[in-house]
């Protein structure tokens, strides 16, 4: 009791913070803690995306079950997935992003749990994980693709991509391995073998699909019983998907004065004018908003159905804030939990727009947890094991969510996550949380020698240099072998190291402040703290032995 | 009275902690923010993910080929000399990567933001500002 009242101002304090900081979105920690089994689906876990296995495991019983079986571990599983930092009310906003990802995604197609671009999941999260072109893509496509530079299509634009699809696989395949207009061949990587390329391609048709299919009304893929279930209306998926090509890139995050999607304050003064004068603006445009979003060949009822989708996200968002706000998190879930304690928000948007019960609620459980997420995280935090460790939800985290990359800004929401990238690499428990050495060995990543040349090779000198440290750290090893890998010569002798053996006085201090050693370890190689990288000869027993005499 | 204050003092120490807005960046290991010009001419400061451009390209080629110094904000790289092809334009030209006319690919940070690298171990020790 008196812990608990200790405690208290903690949890005031915390509240009091939740604005202010920064917690593991659920996106965040399923590719921190989750996705290591979810994502491929090892120890018979649900793979994401997987919606006929996720369907069959939520008749079982329920969300309430699912997220049990997250919180206290069942089978394989271990409990909050082996990652005990995890607060509950992150597991459980974890679980219903999981749920979302792969029922919703299979019946509607892909209706986001948020509408944000750039917090949607990596394409990873899609229910691709593991495509065997997803690597490639990240690598040779994604840098143009995932922008939409040079007039590339962007892949989460459908209507770009329609004429393309409809000119057939073998014309995309043709292109991205000759190259057409300011397309490079195979994506300036001439490394990759055509049947790479092809999987690539594959991959980013398996990315548009689902959206794709809904446009051109195609039929979807195969997800009758998720569909039945989910019983979302068509309605609900188009309007998703039109937003998603039309609308999103003003209306995401909140460009040209344009109303954020989710921003309930934004939004109640013109849901409060009726769904006609929405249609009206957004049919004929307003102020910077062009008609139709600036896409004359959308249908009207496409563009309303894009309106309905846009404020049933906001509203949802705001019956959620109301209700999470003072809620404790034990309380946010259970209304999560329940469908039948949604009908509120629900019903109160289809009176306005009949079209999307089922996009409400969803929105509404991904956002009530969240606030509540938000409390919890910033205590465990600062009552983390240790408060100097990046914790695991915020590792890897998306650029609009770095805390450097301003959200607000549109180039930042067309960034590369890294997570996109590191899939496809072995990863190491610090830094980058990549093993960048062991990717260059296996030849997972190709850096170029040679800013133009793909063909040039670094200049290797296989060396290693041991350096005899003072007291009872074990003797360094430098090698030549990984360190010319990357760089030449003169990028180091010497101006930073005198080319002579005992010629350069090194010590931790010199390094931690960014000379020596420090000149690139501690900044972008494996950082200090990892001493057994080069703290790695044992001194020889006899030689210790002999030095602990007088 | 005296225990109390004492049991307390801790948790509101705490308190007052949590209370502060702590500056809760957690990007990328490495990630260089360039902010030499950029604030005062009114645009976000720049972010250069090396990660990114690891990947990509060994560390030569910009370090060795190009010029550029093992040190963040020490290039006094601007605009003009990315169009005339030095530093950053060397590729971003649009013909080996996406071109200048992309500002806030590169310009994406939150404004006023020091140069930096990002969770290096002379940003921990000396602070944000140092560039060395």
């Amino acid at each position: 009791m008196k812990r608990a009242i200790r405690l208290l101002p903690l949890a005031v304090a915390s509240l009091l913070v939740v604005a202010a900081s920064r917690a593991a979105e659920p996106p965040a920690v399923y590719a921190s803690t989750c996705a290591a089994c979810h994502a491929t689906g090892v120890a018979n876990a649900p793979k994401l995306g997987d919606a006929a296995e996720w369907q069959r495991r939520l008749q079982r019983g329920g969300q309430a079950a699912l997220i049990e079986a997250a919180l206290k571990g069942r089978g394989a599983m271990p409990p909050k997935g082996g990652n005990a930092a995890l607060s509950d009310a992150e597991v459980r906003a974890t679980v219903l992003f999981m749920l979302g990802q792969s029922v919703r995604a299979a019946g509607a197609a892909g209706a986001p749990a948020k509408p944000d671009p750039a917090r949607a999941p990596a394409p990873t999260a899609r229910g691709a994980a593991n495509h065997p072109g997803q690597a490639t893509y990240a690598l040779a496509c994604a840098p143009c693709h995932r922008t939409g530079v040079l007039g590339s299509p962007r892949l989460d634009d459908a209507a770009a991509w329609a004429p393309r699809l409809a000119a057939g696989a073998a014309a995309l395949y043709a292109n991205a391995i000759n190259g057409k207009g300011t397309m490079p061949p195979k994506g300036a990587n001439p490394n990759l073998s055509d049947d790479d390329v092809r999987a690539a391609v594959d991959y980013m048709l398996a990315q548009l699909q689902p959206r794709a299919s809904v446009a051109a009304s195609a039929p979807k893929p195969a997800a009758a019983p998720a569909a039945a279930k989910a019983a979302t209306p068509a309605d609900a998926g188009k309007g998703a998907g039109v937003y998603r090509a039309s609308c999103s890139a003003c209306h995401a995050a909140g460009v040209a004065g344009a109303p954020k999607v989710g921003d309930a304050a934004a939004w109640a003064a013109r849901i409060q004018a009726g769904a006609n004068a929405l249609y009206a603006s957004a049919l004929k445009g307003k102020g910077a908003m062009p008609a139709k979003g600036g896409n004359a060949a959308l249908a009207d009822a496409d563009v309303r159905a894009a309106v309905d989708f846009m404020i049933a996200q906001s509203r949802g968002a705001a019956a959620a804030a109301t209700e999470g706000k003072p809620a404790a998190p034990p309380v946010a879930p259970t209304t999560a939990q329940a469908p039948a304690a949604q009908p509120a928000p629900a019903a109160a948007v289809s009176a306005a727009a009949p079209a999307v019960p089922a996009a409400a609620p969803s929105a509404a459980a991904a956002a009530a947890p969240g606030a509540a997420a938000d409390a919890a995280a910033a205590q465990s935090e600062v009552l983390a094991f240790n408060r100097l460790l990046r914790p695991p939800g915020k590792r890897n985290l998306p650029p609009a969510q770095d805390g450097i990359h301003d959200p607000t800004n549109d180039g930042t929401l067309r960034l590369q996550p890294p997570l996109e990238a590191f899939a496809a690499l072995p990863r190491s428990a610090s830094g980058n949380q990549v093993d960048w050495v062991k990717a260059l060995r296996e030849k997972r990543v190709a850096p170029r020698a040679d800013r133009v040349d793909p063909k040039a090779e670094m200049t290797v000198m296989d060396l290693n240099i041991v350096r005899e440290v003072k007291g009872s750290m074990p003797d360094v090893v430098f090698p030549h072998k990984q360190h010319t890998e990357w760089l030449d010569c003169a990028n180091c002798h010497p101006a930073i190291f005198v080319p002579q053996k005992g010629a350069n006085q090194i010590s931790m201090a010199a390094i931690l402040l960014g000379q020596k050693c420090g000149v690139c370890h501690g900044k972008v190689a494996f950082p200090v703290s990892e001493c057994r990288m080069c703290h790695q000869r044992k001194k020889a027993d006899a030689q210790t032995a002999a030095a602990g005499k007088p | 009275m005296m225990r109390q204050a004492r049991r307390w003092g801790p948790a509101w120490i705490c308190t007052l902690a949590l209370a502060l807005p702590a500056p809760s960046a957690n990007a990328e290991y490495g990630n260089v923010v360039i902010n030499n010009f950029s604030d005062a001419a009114g645009m976000r400061p720049v972010v250069f993910p090396h990660w990114f451009h690891r990947i990509r390209y060994r560390c030569k080629v910009c370090h060795g080929d190009l010029g550029f110094q093992f040190k963040a904000g020490g290039n006094q790289i601007n605009m003009l000399k990315i169009i005339d092809g030095q530093f950053c334009g060397a590729c971003h030209n649009g013909e080996i990567a996406w071109g200048v006319e992309n500002c806030n690919l590169c310009h994406s940070a939150k404004p006023g933001t020091p140069t930096q690298v990002h969770e290096s171990t002379v940003q921990t020790l000396t602070g944000a500002a140092a560039t060395k």
